[in-house]
């Protein structure tokens, strides 16, 4: 405990000041090298491949941004990876290591389909709220549960959160061969769900529809919470430093019990988007990846909603980027991957870098 | 005629801004079989004088003289090599390696094949008077004992210039004395030894030569023996401070009840006693010490009054209690860094933590960052805060300037009573005593303090009452004018009753 009270030197605060102020602001120039550089990267591998890289980044960024419908795919691939991430944000801020957005989406997938395919149609335009808001509380309560077994028996939460996802996805495989496969039907997949439920479509031609709105509000709505108000500030505080804010009276348990609940219903509500906006169905695997994607999301905007909104966008930008090079230039679409994933160890370089020199 | 230096220091100026040299044009001279104390406040410069010595820092003028020859110290490799070995004030060891595998990482390749077997470790470490078992996982350590490793480290490296940088922060009162032995041991053997503290008692105690640096200037450098704590005090601080005078109380007696300890009982831990059956009173006007040897019941005292921590048995009453129960005490937590601060917050949010969800900071669940802002301006003036403005994090400021701001919190609490836990560990003379004052000032002005710590010269100048904790018990209470001995006897336990 001794070891913790040692003093910060400081005969020249405006020097220090100085130097942890680089280290803390250069955060957004780091992740925009750590972008451009594996963007570089990436265009080395497909010329390895024999693809002209300049034709393959025109193919890329066409394919992401040149038409209406490229930028309606690069928004609704942007969607969930963008409610993931704010998910994880929400939970990590106060402390608390949710590593099961993945779970969370698919258990809001599974809340979502169920009024939206069951209840009656004379419901009309109610089916739409009804389905999200059910998708937010099936996910919200199954966030809840490790945040419980982590209060009450002090189950580590990255373990459950993690074990968590994989009882999700097979729950939902379960629940699409089994209980809600339509009689007759040989596929993997619940029945169509109510017109009415469906999220309208925003831009005519496109896939684009309300759900990326909906993703940007909770950005939005994040980052009024963690900034103005006063459960944002005792949500960081608790994270930052739990036994200061515990010295203070802050509620700990209840703030981990509310950040879990918030991150939960915003993963839920992700995966009701996918099921509302996009498959109108429930599919086995119709998550590829999005909670895992949305951690990463997270961690490369900095724990912040507007990075993860900047970091979503490219993400949602290589995934339709990376369609159009299949289909043009038929490169494979794991591509995507590679793009996705170097900026995370271009980004682990840097700061690792950063940390090393920063401790001299 | 003394004999002459190993290595010396001349005339080393340093600035990391230019303008500002941060040491400017020090020499001095390190002889073997002394320990040579360099002192001084902090951000001195007395740290990159070291730094620059074992290679971390390039001087913008001057050198070294290691035996009356130039060297030069690039890096800390070159400064190995040279035979000069330094203990950092926070370890470089790997914790999950064993004591053994850690020294050998350290040694260099021609030494390694005699560390091959774990007794040859222990042989060796015995022989410098510093038995450890090889065995043991470092982390597993207590902090003594790590820096044991470190020193080892140094040795093994058949260093002759042992560098320390504020190496007793970490220790209590027995180890630092059990410290110190091994440095004599060390000098004893024909070395030199050099401690940078700021803890005067040590230099007095232990040191034969001390150098002070106030602001980058060497102000003394000289043989310890006839020089008095005040002479010290006076060079680091540039000015005269009796260390030992009693701070006033108003001689008025004192006030009202304002917390009330009955019987309290708290269950016993491997690091603590807990408490058992112990009962207190506070009144308005009084400053009442709690000594005691660490682990005696300090900590349980301080989260009862906290309210972060119910009584087995017994009850806690306050004159004021926050909505949810807890007492309403301004607090000092014990360590500033993980409980009295959030480091990563900005000091307009760590000084108005307590407040922060009540009017104006917050209306309707929202905040009001601009009466948050103005309100933290004035409280960072009214208490000397030394930071470019409030929204910069603490975690940037020196150790006495983050105490100013825990401490602004405290008074800053619709209460009463105010209770701190070692309000002055790790600051320098200045900040301790400018905490203690507005301590003092804030008894006078009619609140009750709490004032539990480790340095029994500072309770024995602060306190009207001091009790005594032992094995969890106030096992006496003497008044602030009792003596040392009275003291020290009851702390361990000697005339318990």
């Amino acid at each position: 405990m001794t070891a913790t009270i040692t003093e910060t030197k400081t005969g020249w605060p405006d020097r220090i000041n100085e130097a942890a102020r680089k280290l803390t602001q250069g955060y957004a120039l780091v992740v925009i090298i750590a972008f451009a550089a594996s963007l570089a990267v990436g265009l080395l591998i497909l010329a390895a491949l024999g693809v002209s890289p300049w034709q393959a980044l025109s193919v890329m960024i066409n394919g992401a941004f040149g038409s209406r419908m490229a930028i309606g795919d690069t928004l609704v691939f942007m969607t969930p990876r963008l409610m993931t991430a704010l998910a994880a944000l929400i939970a990590i801020r106060c402390g608390f290591y949710n590593l099961g957005a993945e779970g969370q989406l698919q258990l809001g997938a599974v809340g979502a389909v169920l009024p939206a395919t069951m209840l009656p149609h004379s419901l009309g335009l109610l089916l739409l709220p009804i389905s999200l808001i059910s998708g937010a509380i099936f996910g919200a309560l199954w966030g809840l549960i490790p945040a419980v077994l982590k209060l009450w028996r002090g189950a580590n939460e990255i373990i459950v959160t993690l074990m968590m996802n994989f009882i999700g996805i097979y729950f939902v495989k379960y629940l699409v061969e089994g209980p809600l496969q339509p009689a007759g039907s040989n596929f993997n997949m619940s029945a169509k769900i109510a017109n009415a439920a469906q999220l309208p479509l925003l831009l005519p031609g496109t896939r684009l529809h309300l759900g990326a709105v909906i993703a940007v509000v909770t950005a939005a709505l994040l980052w009024f919470l963690l900034y103005h108000s006063t459960f944002g500030i005792r949500l960081r505080a608790a994270g930052l430093s739990p036994r200061a804010a515990r010295l203070q009276g802050m509620p700990l348990s209840r703030l981990i019990l509310s950040s879990m609940l918030i991150s939960g219903a915003i993963a839920g509500v992700g995966g009701a988007i996918e099921v509302l906006g996009v498959q109108y169905r429930l599919i086995e695997g119709f998550s590829s990846d999005f909670g895992f994607d949305g951690l990463a999301v997270a961690l490369l905007g900095g724990l912040e909603p507007l990075g993860a909104v900047i970091v979503a966008l490219y993400f949602g930008a290589i995934n339709s980027g990376t369609i159009a090079l299949q289909s043009v230039l038929s490169i494979p679409s794991a591509m995507a991957m590679i793009m996705s994933g170097l900026p995370i160890l271009f980004l682990a370089t840097i700061q690792g870098f950063r940390l090393v020199k920063g401790r001299k | 005629m003394p004999p002459d230096p190993y290595l010396t220091l001349t005339a080393i100026t340093k600035a990391f801004t230019p303008g500002h040299p941060v040491l400017d044009n020090v020499t001095v001279a390190f002889r073997r079989g002394e320990i040579h104390a360099i002192l001084g406040e902090n951000g001195a410069g007395k740290s990159t004088l070291l730094n620059i010595l074992f290679g971390m820092y390039q001087p913008d003028m001057g050198g070294i003289l290691l035996e009356g020859r130039e060297v030069i110290h690039r890096s800390p490799a070159d400064a190995i090599a040279n035979r000069i070995g330094m203990v950092h004030q926070h370890f470089k060891l790997v914790p999950t390696f064993t004591v053994a595998e850690n020294l050998r990482l350290a040694a260099p390749p021609a030494i390694r094949p005699s560390l091959a077997r774990n007794a040859d470790i222990a042989r060796l470490a015995d022989s410098f008077g510093l038995s450890i078992d090889p065995k043991a996982i470092v982390s597993t350590l207590p902090l003594s004992l790590q820096q044991r490793v470190e020193i080892l480290k140094a040795l093994i490296n058949k260093a002759e210039l042992v560098l320390f940088d504020e190496p007793t922060t970490i220790l209590n009162p027995a180890e630092i004395a059990a410290f110190y032995k091994v440095l004599r041991q060390i000098a004893a053997a024909g070395r030199a030894v050099v401690v940078v503290t700021h803890h005067l008692n040590e230099v007095v105690d232990h040191a034969q030569h001390a150098s002070v640096i106030r602001r980058g200037k060497l102000i003394s450098s000289g043989p310890v023996a006839g020089r008095a704590r005040e002479d010290f005090v006076r060079d680091m601080v540039g000015h005269e401070v009796d260390l030992s005078a009693a701070l006033d109380g108003t001689g008025e007696a004192p006030g009202a009840v304002r917390l009330s300890l009955q019987n309290v009982s708290v269950a016993a831990t491997p690091s603590s006693s807990g408490l058992r059956d112990t009962s207190l009173t506070l009144r308005a006007g009084e400053v009442v010490g709690i000594a005691g040897v660490e682990g005696n019941g300090q900590r349980e005292l301080f989260e009862l009054v906290a309210g972060a921590l119910t009584p087995d048995s017994g009850t806690v009453e306050a004159g004021r209690s926050h909505a949810d129960g807890r007492p309403r005490v301004g607090l000092v937590p014990e360590d500033r860094h993980q409980e009295g601060l959030v480091l990563d917050l900005p000091i307009a949010v760590n000084l108005l933590l307590n407040k922060i969800d009540e009017a104006p900071y917050a209306r309707a669940g929202r905040l009001n960052h601009a009466a948050i802002t103005a309100r933290a301006e004035e409280m960072r003036a009214a208490s000397d805060v030394r930071s470019r403005n409030v929204h910069v994090t603490p975690r940037i400021l020196s150790g006495g300037n983050q105490q100013k701001i825990v401490l602004a919190r405290a008074m800053n609490e619709d209460a009463d009573i105010i209770a701190v836990y070692q309000p002055t560990r790790g600051l320098d003379v200045a900040a301790s005593e400018e905490i203690l004052r507005r301590l003092r000032d804030a008894a006078n002005g009619g609140r009750a303090v709490l004032f539990i710590s480790s340095n029994l010269d500072e309770i024995m100048r602060i306190s009207d009452r001091i009790i005594i904790f032992y094995a969890g018990r106030a096992v006496g209470e003497v008044n602030g004018r009792a003596s040392r001995e009275e003291i020290g006897a009851l702390m361990t336990g000697g005339a318990a009753h």
